[in-house]
């Protein structure tokens, strides 16, 4: 019993020492780590370069739109899915998973839409569909007219808490 | 994978405090690329975020952002498994920035990735230069990360220094106090160290890290107490740890053993049961096997603890028959397919390594390796993808050439320019008619339009004739009649002659604007050839050199793959071979127990007789 008694609380203090803070003791693959590294960030500038690449030849500037969402606080609204519409045109119907809520109301801004429109005048109608106040179904739309110049368009679409009216606020501000 | 998400919540600090920025007003643009970075880094998406970043600082979209990202991508280089990138852009950093945060939180995160680099003097020699800038959350974790390294050096009394007075409340204070706790007990401190084990095992714990860490304080404590036959108290701790956490096992085992201690074996039995029902990959319930035959015969029970030794050497021998078999699935490569993520469905049952996985995973740096294995599985059929997509884009480029093309005859039209070769022969002509008009030798007739240059043809044929006539007729009437109408003529023309100098004038200087128009759109015609050309040029050279990298790259990552999975291998024979050995032990000690018992047995029966 001694010996296990041993054998577990040394395994404890390691643990979590390890648990407290990743450990790396020098080891003899270091060769093979550093090719993994390397090769991790060969892979990612490729990546970088094919993703501008991608992006200029698909969507070029002088025709480029994107649509961003993101969500400040969110505590009157639980986002169930998003309908996009430009020009009466559906363009994405996106249903989120709740990892993507928690990323989105720890701050992140999620690209729900990039596309071509030629220059001129355009309307964007976006539906939010969920759990508003009170548990219950919730969907709302959002309306913007804007216009889309020479270079690239940028449109967000913001969730955000009303304090005072206790409900979601949905609000689309437009980028040039 | 649970040491990188240990590491994203060593991480966490930053990235939790840039919600706070993200939602500062006025927010700008830059802030949709970053908050894009932001949604994948959420999701644990590392590498999308990290490419997401590249792009948005290569196409400048964060030029005014200062550092933050670069150090949310130092962050990402360490949690994606690049200490080496993570260094490098923290020193970029802190040569850059003459702001003491910033430089405060580069010290620290360079700490951190030298620390994970095995860098212990580096690393806290990067602690050393940490000012006094750091915010508070930072400034804990600061402590915790010293008082750890310095306790993996040794260094335990130093260690406790450094874990002492954390201030707050945090994730980091529980960690530091749960450390100083194990620093205190290997300076054979153990009354000190047991208070501040209860301590942490009693404070609060909403979230499943901190009930983790409080299930530990309870295990360490009652283990320890247990040791120093404080048997009643020992029991208490270990009862409090949740049957469903990861210490659960070992504290079923402890509290059989102080039921033990108190001679009291079949309270003993009740736990053991229910730990001998669980899976063998753990050591305690292994231990168990045995511990409860040991139980049966304290209470004289040997019938039932002769079943139960040859119950543990029929699972032991199961088990080791069970270890051969997955050793040689590991040796047929194996090892490697189950690893997949998504094994076939078909083959998840075959494997034999399956339930023999978190047995691997508890192996030390077995996790980091498998990461690694699965990013490189990640990155191979990430190539894959973009050879294919980049054979599409090429095709794509040819379809747009080809649609230039076709309306090429008729941009060279325009750019041949006929039509202002046209325009300038017209200007040339009205230049000369208003010379002519303001010439004093004809001024008059100039700008006469058609009905007066017809008159006036009219009017010299009836000079001629009246010329001719006149010298056989009298026809002095007609003569003054031709010259009134022709004096009428020229008096006209005369009055209209300035106004038709002017409109003429205006003519040309429209005629001016839009040869002016037509010049202007002829050199953006010219421009947008020529940069279409180029664009289609460029785009076909950056395809093909980008084209040409990755199968050198893809021929890398594999060969990286396969090593790795080599290694991965070897580690697991050994972990498995080490398994083999324990339960080995196990059978020895299950065999000495049934021998022991038939030996009592028949003695006893001898001495009846």
């Amino acid at each position: 019993m001694k010996k296990f008694l041993h054998i577990t609380l040394a395994l404890l203090c390691w643990s979590t020492a390890c648990m407290a803070m990743a450990q790396e003791a020098p080891n003899p693959s270091q060769g093979l780590d550093d090719q993994v590294q390397s090769l991790k960030k060969s892979v990612l500038e490729l990546n970088r370069e094919l993703f501008i690449l991608e992006e200029e030849l698909l969507f070029p500037g002088n025709t480029q739109v994107s649509v961003f969402l993101s969500m400040d606080v969110g505590a009157y609204f639980k986002l169930d899915s998003v309908q996009l519409k430009i020009d009466d045109k559906e363009l994405s119907n996106y249903l989120y998973t709740e990892r993507e809520v928690k990323a989105l109301h720890r701050g992140g801004t999620q690209r729900l839409f990039l596309g071509n429109l030629k220059s001129g005048e355009h309307e964007l109608v976006a539906f939010f569909t969920g759990i508003g106040p009170k548990e219950r179904d919730y969907k709302r739309g959002a309306t913007i007219e804007f216009s889309k110049g020479v270079g690239p368009k940028f449109i967000e679409l913001k969730i955000v808490d009303n304090p005072a009216t206790q409900q979601p606020d949905f609000k689309i501000r437009e980028w040039e | 994978m649970q040491a990188r998400l240990l590491l994203l919540l060593l991480l966490g600090f930053p990235i939790l405090s840039i919600p706070a920025h993200a939602s500062s007003e006025p927010s700008e643009l830059r802030d949709l690329h970053y908050g894009e970075a932001l949604y994948q880094l959420y999701q644990q998406n590392y590498f999308h975020a990290i490419v997401r970043l590249l792009s948005a600082k290569q196409q400048g979209h964060m030029q005014t952002y200062q550092d933050e990202p670069d150090q949310l991508l130092g962050g990402l280089y360490l949690a994606y498994g690049m200490p080496d990138a993570a260094q490098t852009l923290f020193q970029r950093v802190l040569q850059r920035s003459a702001n003491p945060p910033v430089h405060d939180r580069a010290w620290l995160q360079l700490a951190k990735t030298r620390h994970r680099r095995g860098q212990q003097d580096a690393a806290i020699s990067a602690i050393g230069r940490i000012g006094q800038d750091l915010r508070d959350e930072e400034a804990e974790e600061r402590q915790v990360l010293q008082g750890l390294i310095e306790m993996q050096q040794g260094r335990f009394p130093q260690a406790l220094h450094s874990l002492s007075d954390l201030p707050g409340k945090s994730t980091w204070t529980r960690y530091g106090m749960y450390n100083q706790a194990i620093a205190l007990l290997r300076m054979d401190r153990s009354e000190d160290g047991l208070k501040l084990l209860e301590e942490v095992a009693s404070g609060r714990a909403e979230d499943e890290e901190a009930k983790s860490l409080r299930d530990r304080a309870n295990l360490v404590r009652g283990l320890l107490l247990l040791e120093a036959k404080q048997t009643t108290q020992a029991r208490q701790a270990l009862e409090q740890i949740r049957i469903s956490s990861l210490t659960a096992n070992q504290a079923l085992l402890g509290v059989g053993w102080a039921a033990l201690q108190q001679n009291d074996p079949q309270a003993a039995l009740a736990p053991w049961q229910e730990l001998a029902s669980r899976e063998t990959q753990d050591s305690a319930v292994l231990e168990v096997i045995l511990a409860i035959p040991y139980a049966l015969s304290l209470l004289e029970d040997d019938q039932q603890s002769l079943q139960h030794y040859r119950l543990g050497i029929e699972r032991f021998d199961r088990e080791l028959q069970h270890l051969d078999q997955a050793i040689s699935a590991v040796h047929q490569g194996q090892l490697l397919i189950s690893l997949d993520d998504d094994p076939p469905a078909s083959q998840q049952d075959q494997h034999p390594l399956i339930s023999l996985l978190p047995l691997l995973m508890a192996e030390n740096n077995f996790q980091e390796r498998l990461q690694d294995y699965r990013d490189l599985i990640f990155l191979q059929a990430n190539l894959q993808q973009w050879t294919e997509k980049i054979d599409s884009y090429q095709a794509m480029l040819a379809v747009r050439q080809a649609a230039y093309n076709e309306r090429l005859p008729k941009v060279r039209e325009k750019l041949s320019g006929s039509e202002l070769h046209q325009l300038e022969a017209q200007r040339e002509q009205l230049q000369r008619l208003i010379e002519q008009a303001e010439s004093p030798s004809e001024p008059l007739f100039a700008l006469a339009n058609g009905k007066e240059k017809r008159l006036l043809e009219r009017f010299e044929k009836i000079e001629g004739l009246l010329h001719e006539l006149g010298k056989r007729t009298n026809l002095r009437n007609h003569r003054e009649q031709a010259d009134l109408l022709k004096g009428m003529l020229v008096w006209n023309t005369t009055i209209e002659h300035p106004i038709r100098l002017w409109e003429t004038s205006k003519q040309l200087q429209t005629l001016d604007q839009v040869i002016e128009e037509a010049r202007a759109s002829q050199t953006a015609l010219l421009e947008t050839h020529q940069r279409t050309q180029g664009r289609f040029k460029g785009f076909a050279q950056q395809i093909q050199t980008l084209e040409d990298r990755i199968p050198a790259l893809l021929t890398e990552v594999n060969r990286a793959r396969l090593r790795q999975g080599e290694l991965l291998q070897q580690m697991a024979v050994s972990a498995l071979e080490t398994r083999k050995a324990l339960l080995n032990d196990y059978l020895i000690q299950a065999r000495l127990g049934v021998a022991s018992l038939l030996d009592r047995n028949s003695r006893s029966a001898g001495g009846a007789e």
